[in-house]
């Protein structure tokens, strides 16, 4: 499960309030489940309870696993303004990036007349009316979700597996698009999701036009903005530390059919991302009958 | 199992976040320099290995800044891939994608029915589209809208409420970087690039301790605005003329849209205030 605790200095009250919605009573109502683009701010629009100090929302991946943020991580004190982005974001990418997207019900495609990229998944028959992609939204929403319009950026990918390996850096200002292709990526390349390729990538253009790494590679992704950048760098060395830790240790979950077996509790270290990373990616998957590396004894 | 079934493809998403944070957050090196040593020794450099190894196969990087890059020496052998001509579009919404975008949000929003599309593409144009990433190319590119702000921008209509793009125009990431360009060199940025005749000097290579010491060299300046999307490559007045003159004909710096000026206008107020205070 993955928690998100809203601190104080704001009441409940004062967000739903803030927001816009209609605080009534005393009562809270209990859980309610989450839709990945809708708004934190839309599930403020219900009574909620008062001498609370902190809202706990509880994110499940919709058909998947539950699984924590990578590593310990303290959120902070959010402002109603800052609410509903942070919350939304946080979530497309420790549940889709990080861990890798789990197979979930894809939605018919339609590409839009007169044009080649821009499609529109199936509508519902509660959902009458297109919608756009909200801030935070990951590429397994721009297919899973009814009646949505998105961008087709697949035919990029054949461009960039005319080369078999390669390594690039893609530069653009903020909320271009990069972690969604970055996603998109991930999800073509993982072997995990082979099965389910015709279904995720059916309706898009790489889907009729597979190239030889679809579904090959194990995908390892890190969202470099979860690193916390303190003046106090003992602190921020172990924020790096425990992220990278968090995230080889859920690779090395869903890969574990993939993998030959590992010893999460003496191959990576909590305090020690290299030789984690080490162990991970060059030593437990060039030799099956590895010598792990080891902490160094001061 | 055999270690060729087991090959890697890495993703690394804000790959700078980290470093320009410290960079453009305090005021001295130290967080910055022990920050870069040790990502790149827990991270770049263990990966570089293990693409040496032929483990890691596909490795991308997405970020904003050169800076970080080529202050680490494990991600020299990365390629930019932003610059090519033939990969502008991958980032972005072109004026026809965002034109089938609009007409079908709005003809499926009983609220939007009635509105004209091309005022609503005037206006989305005149906010959000401008954006040109490379400076010279063979094949006309075409200007690219920010996404983010296209489905504001058309969500805002449907609503009712305002369009105008206050939250990027406060946005911590842009007014940062602001603060670490010299002031004094404003006036200049703003009247320049409003008129799209400010030289285009782009530094793709930055040192990282040049991100905050912009005031010895203004095209460094310029530089940051252009990554992040302040400022961008003036659409060429030669365009549409003879094909001999795109070599080596002069490129200029503009203001994309009306987000940008507004930000760029805003910093000029606030520098022109500072100076009244100063002298009060």
């Amino acid at each position: 499960m993955t928690h998100l605790q809203l601190r104080n200095p704001i009441s409940k009250r004062d967000i739903a309030n803030e927001l816009g919605n209609v605080v009534e009573g005393d009562k809270i109502l209990g859980a309610k489940s989450l839709h990945h683009l809708t708004t934190l701010s839309e599930y403020f629009t219900e009574p909620v309870g008062p001498g609370h100090d902190s809202i706990q929302l509880v994110v499940q991946v919709p058909g998947g696993e539950c699984q924590p943020f990578a590593g310990s991580r303290s959120y902070p004190i959010l402002t109603p303004s800052t609410l509903s982005a942070t919350a939304g974001y946080k979530r497309s990418f420790s549940q889709i990036l990080e861990s890798a997207p789990q197979p979930t019900k894809r939605r018919k495609l339609e590409k839009l007349p007169g044009s080649t990229t821009i499609y529109k998944t199936e509508p519902a028959v509660d959902q009458p009316s297109a919608r756009l992609p909200s801030i935070g939204a990951g590429f397994t929403d721009l297919t899973t979700y009814f009646n949505l319009i998105a961008a087709d950026k697949t035919p990029y990918i054949e461009m960039l597996d005319a080369r078999e390996k390669y390594q690039y850096l893609f530069l653009r200002p903020s909320r271009f698009g990069k972690s969604v292709f970055l996603q998109t990526l991930a999800s073509y390349y993982d072997k995990r999701l082979e099965a389910n390729f015709d279904q995720i990538f059916g309706g898009l253009y790489i889907g009729k036009h597979r190239t030889e790494a679809a579904s090959k590679y194990l995908v390892l992704c890190f969202d470099f903005s979860r690193i916390e950048v303190l003046y106090d760098f003992d602190k921020m060395e172990r924020s790096f530390h425990s992220y990278v830790h968090g995230v080889l240790s859920r690779f090395l979950t869903v890969n574990s059919k993939f993998l030959v077996e590992f010893d999460k509790d003496h191959e990576l270290f909590e305090t020690n991302a290299g030789k984690s990373l080490e162990n991970v990616v060059v030593r437990n998957l060039l030799w099956p009958s590895r010598t792990p590396a080891k902490l160094d004894v001061i | 199992m055999g270690c060729s079934e087991l090959q890697l493809f890495v993703g690394v998403d804000e790959y700078d976040a980290p470093a320009n944070e410290a960079l453009l957050t305090f005021p001295s090196d130290e967080i910055y320099r022990r920050l870069a040593g040790m990502v790149k020794t827990h991270f770049f450099a263990v990966i570089k290995d293990s693409i040496a190894q032929n483990v890691v196969v596909k490795y991308w990087l997405t970020g904003v800044l050169p800076a970080f890059r080529d202050g680490i020496s494990p991600l020299a052998a990365t390629t930019v891939l932003s610059r090519q001509p033939r990969f502008h579009g991958l980032c972005g919404f072109t004026d026809a994608e965002v034109q089938t975008i609009a007409q079908t949000y709005m003809s499926s929003s009983p609220k939007l029915q009635s509105y004209d599309i091309d005022a609503v593409m005037h206006g989305l144009r005149q906010w959000h589209n401008g954006h040109r990433f490379c400076e010279k190319s063979d094949v006309p590119i075409d200007s690219l809208y920010n996404p983010q702000y296209v489905f504001l921008h058309l969500e805002g209509l449907s609503d009712s409420k305002s369009i105008e793009p206050g939250e990027e125009i406060e946005a911590p990431h842009i007014n940062k970087v602001l603060d670490a360009i010299d002031e004094s060199t404003f006036p200049e940025i703003f009247l320049l690039a409003a008129s799209s005749k400010l030289e285009a000097n782009i530094h793709y290579h930055i040192p990282p301790a040049a991100v905050r010491n912009t005031s010895s060299m203004p095209s460094l300046a310029h530089s940051l605005l252009y990554f992040f999307g302040v400022l961008t490559f003036a659409e060429s007045a030669e365009s549409d003329s003879s094909a001999e003159s795109d070599s080596d004909s002069e490129t200029f710096l503009g203001v994309p849209n009306k987000t940008m000026q507004q930000i760029v206008r805003f910093r000029h107020c606030i520098s022109i205030l500072t100076g009244l205070m100063d002298i009060l």
